[in-house]
């Protein structure tokens, strides 16, 4: 328990820490930017580069990353200092190739250093929604391509040791590209649980060019949600009730028997004559007669309505019979991606 | 004794705005903002920061004699 406290403890000021770094680092791009427009240029890139510091520790969000960058470029280009702004450019090309500074912010000398630095530098990205869920075959898993400058690509998809599994694109990208995956194996079948790596790789990779992206994939297959069956219907009684007639026979029965037993029971001595035996027979065969005469009879309209009635739930579960054999035929995949990185040459 | 203008030593005037604009300084052109450190003789001098689509923000100045004026918080609104 107490063991359990300190672990809980030291969670929380990690995650605190955190938090109050990312705060920081936000801080600073906001300091940052009021700096550069009071024209404090000095302050400016102090307060920027050290928001860029916090921010790898941080985990600052790209779009963040990328905001930064570029003030910092342009406090660098109005300090007389182009050659780091074009470094934070490039570094801006190559962490979003297709990010334009805004040109309602800033002015046309920045902007126009800005494009310089993207047609020199050549870098591709890619760009995967966070989680898919998808049916094999029916459904598709979208990567959106990017690159700053036109370039030749092939886009792969490969078991996490490297082994291929199918390649999902090759040739230019001019500015993005869609590239969708199915699902299934170059074999035709659904990819099964584990990781994968989905790869951009130049298709001529050079000292100069742009590096290679990947992003991993967590692919799980999910069994299918079947539809439940339809409930049976409620019935209309096909024959009329069993009650009257047997109802008719015991009363006979009884009667029969009370003719018969009844007056030696109320006078001692007396014998049964042939004739109370006679009556007492009389009285039971004519229970069995009103037993045979009320003997259960089928009800027509009712045998109709039930037999449209099974025939109309006979479909229903035919269709939900069918619906679940094509749904259990369909294998459901959840794509869970993690952050795109730089794919190192000679990784796997 | 006041000395007379031509004496003085210049000021120094920097502007910026947003969004970015272009400035003119007594009817001249001198360039988009950001504008730092612009030497301007001291005196009053007209200010005109102006963009498509917004309204330009327009003042007379006065710049003393060696004084570096800021003007940076210019917001520019839209027509």
């Amino acid at each position: 328990m107490a063991r359990a406290s300190v672990v809980l403890a030291v969670s929380l000021l990690v995650c605190g820490a955190r938090v109050s770094r990312a705060q920081s680092a936000s801080e600073l791009l906001g300091q940052g930017v009021q700096a550069y427009q009071a024209l404090q240029y000095d302050a400016a890139a102090a307060l920027l580069e050290q928001s860029l510091g916090r921010d790898s520790a941080a985990g600052f969000a790209d779009s963040l990353r990328a905001r930064v960058l570029t003030y910092l470029a342009a406090t660098e280009l109005f300090r007389g200092r182009r050659d780091s702004a074009v470094a934070a450019f490039r570094q801006l090309v190559l962490l979003n190739p297709r990010y334009r500074p805004d040109e309602l912010i800033f002015p046309p000398q920045v902007t126009n250093l800005f494009q310089e630095v993207r047609r020199a530098t050549r870098a591709i990205a890619v760009v995967v929604p966070p989680v898919t869920e998808l049916r094999a075959r029916l459904d598709r898993f979208k990567a959106r391509v990017l690159a700053s400058s036109l370039a030749d690509v092939t886009v792969t998809l490969a078991h996490e040791d490297g082994t291929p599994v199918l390649q999902l694109y090759s040739g230019p990208v001019a500015d993005s590209l869609l590239v969708s995956w199915d699902g299934l194996t170059a074999a035709g079948t659904p990819a099964d649980d584990g990781r994968y790596l989905l790869r951009v790789t130049p298709r001529s990779p050079a000292a100069d060019g742009p590096r290679a992206r990947q992003v991993v994939l967590d692919v799980k297959q999910q069994p299918p949600d079947t539809l439940p069956w339809p409930p049976t219907p409620a019935l209309l009684p096909e024959r009329t009730l069993t009650g009257p007639a047997f109802q008719s026979l015991a009363a006979g029965l009884v009667a029969g028997a009370a003719v018969v037993a009844l007056p030696s029971l109320m006078a001692q001595g007396k014998d049964a004559t042939g004739a109370r035996f006679a009556v007492g027979a009389a009285v039971g065969v004519s229970g069995l007669v009103g037993f045979f005469a009320r003997k259960p009879r089928p009800l027509d309209a009712n045998v109709r309505a039930n037999a449209s009635q099974r025939d109309a739930w006979k479909r229903r579960v035919d269709a939900v019979k069918a619906e679940n054999a094509a749904r259990l035929r369909t294998t459901r995949l959840v794509v869970r991606a993690g952050p795109e990185t730089i794919a190192e040459r000679g990784s796997p | 004794m006041r000395r007379p203008a031509r004496d003085l030593e210049p000021g120094f005037l920097s502007v910026n705005a947003i969004p970015w604009g272009s400035v003119y300084l007594d009817g001249r052109p001198v360039g988009n903002t950001p504008q730092i450190d612009l030497q301007v003789a001291a005196g009053p001098h007209r200010l005109r920061v102006e963009r498509d689509g917004y309204r330009p923000y327009d003042r007379v100045i006065d710049v003393a004699s060696g004084q570096r004026l800021r003007i940076t918080d210019i917001a520019l609104a839209e027509r």
